[in-house]
């Protein structure tokens, strides 16, 4: 399960730093693997991305090619905001090192502190 | 009557008193863990003690005992005695309706907090697994981002997580502070209090205020404790340094109100030498988290024991 995990990340940076729609043989194509890898896993991962929402397809001749919703940084930052701005009311899995302070707050820390 | 009484008695101390003691105690940030654990057992302990109540006026139903006959006539009859309530139906369907109506809500709470939980973990480790990379860091994924920072995700497929912008912050053992703090989090199964912690009081919150106020501060000692748990394994200034470095960076978008005071006694702590609870004062706390338990099922009980302490029941 850990390994599909990997490979989901395997396709999703080729197909970020490539930047142009994708079709599975191109992405089959760019992953350097020995034994190489099944064009149906290739498939299946790609499918599975696509339905979670980290891809979109459009029909290019017999195949469709696929495309990240998002580039990494929008991507990333959108994550970082909600899990950094997570105020814990619905989920508690997450646990911050260091919440968030105000100016407000920093400003009372370091007076408490005698800076 | 008596024992319904007595618990309902029993709750509502407990669930103002008490908790308004514990929440300005100041024992707490010696023993984060017990603290937690005292927080836990008062807010089951009250939640027992409100159902018991409910379930006591419930069992005084007039019919209840009719149809145990025989052997056992005059034992239930005596029962009866024990828990009967002037006003009988009325009161006894108004207990099983408390009983219920908390039954129902402590259920709903759970039911609340662990499908969120679940879902809001996968989608995130998800996400997290495609945007860090695993390896820069050994047991942590690096996101690329520019504001430092570090955090856990517990559960079956646990993560923690650091991003670009921490690495270019701290140095090497500042890192290696905040790691060991953040492995501990997992090793201590911090996001299974937590939960806990949340249902329980998220059930109580409606009738007993005073537990609104509950969980940062668990939040809180859950931090302290891995603080704890953090300098056993590096040095206790680094996780401090660390702890400075990151708290007095301008936040970006500050949408969360960390309090200031949570960091200084965090900073305060990790001055000294740990200054642990003694073991008498441990025990002692302990002993009441115990209580805490027991007190309320004796209450229930009470009438039931009183008649097969006099032997009633015995003689049939």
């Amino acid at each position: 399960m850990r390994q599909f995990g990997d490979l989901e990340a395997v396709v999703m940076d080729h197909l970020w730093s490539t930047g142009d729609p994708l079709t599975v043989r191109d992405v089959l194509a760019r992953i350097d693997r020995d034994p190489p890898l099944a064009y149906t896993t290739v498939l299946t991962v790609m499918d599975n991305l696509h339905r979670k929402g980290f891809l979109t397809r459009e029909k290019t001749g017999r195949a469709f090619a696929y495309q990240p919703t998002k580039d990494r940084a929008a991507h990333t930052a959108e994550l970082m905001h909600e899990l950094v701005s997570d105020s814990g009311d619905t989920s508690v899995t997450l646990l911050r090192f260091l919440d968030q302070m105000s100016p407000t707050e920093v400003n009372r820390l370091k007076r408490a502190l005698g800076d | 009557m008596i024992s319904a009484i007595l618990l309902a008695t029993y709750a509502l101390t407990a669930g103002t008193l008490a908790a308004g003691w514990l929440r300005d105690a100041t024992w707490t940030t010696r023993a984060p863990q017990l603290a937690i654990a005292a927080w836990q057992a008062l807010a089951a302990s009250v939640l027992l003690s409100l159902a018991a109540s409910g379930l006591a006026l419930a069992i005084s139903f007039p019919h209840v005992s009719a149809d145990l006959a025989g052997l056992f006539n005059l034992c239930a009859e005596n029962l009866r005695h024990g828990y009967a309530s002037p006003g009988g139906t009325l009161t006894s369907l108004l207990g099983l309706t408390l009983f219920l109506a908390l039954l129902a809500r402590a259920t709903w709470c759970a039911l609340r907090t662990t499908t969120a939980d679940r879902r809001e973990r996968t989608t995130r480790v998800a996400a997290l697994d495609l945007l860090g990379r695993s390896d820069l860091l050994p047991g942590a994924l690096v996101v690329d981002h520019d504001a430092p920072y570090a955090f856990c995700i517990g559960g079956r497929s646990h993560r923690i997580v650091v991003t670009s912008g921490l690495l270019a912050t701290l140095d090497q053992d500042e890192l290696d502070a905040v790691l060991a703090h953040e492995h501990a989090h997992l090793r201590q199964r911090h996001h299974l209090t937590m939960s806990a912690c949340r249902i329980l009081f998220s059930t109580l919150v409606p009738f007993f205020p005073a537990f609104r106020r509950a969980m940062p501060q668990v939040r809180m000692y859950a931090e302290l404790s891995a603080d704890d748990s953090a300098r056993r394994h590096v040095d206790a200034g680094s996780l401090r340094s660390a702890l400075l470095r990151l708290a007095c960076l301008p936040a970006p978008a500050a949408t969360l109100a960390a309090s200031a005071l949570d960091v200084e006694t965090r900073l305060l702590r990790l001055e000294a030498p740990n200054r642990r609870l003694g073991r008498g004062s441990t025990a002692f706390g302990a002993l009441g988290i115990g209580a805490a338990i027991v007190v309320p099922l004796l209450l229930a009980a009470g009438p039931a024991l009183a008649m097969a302490w006099e032997g009633i029941c015995l003689l049939g």
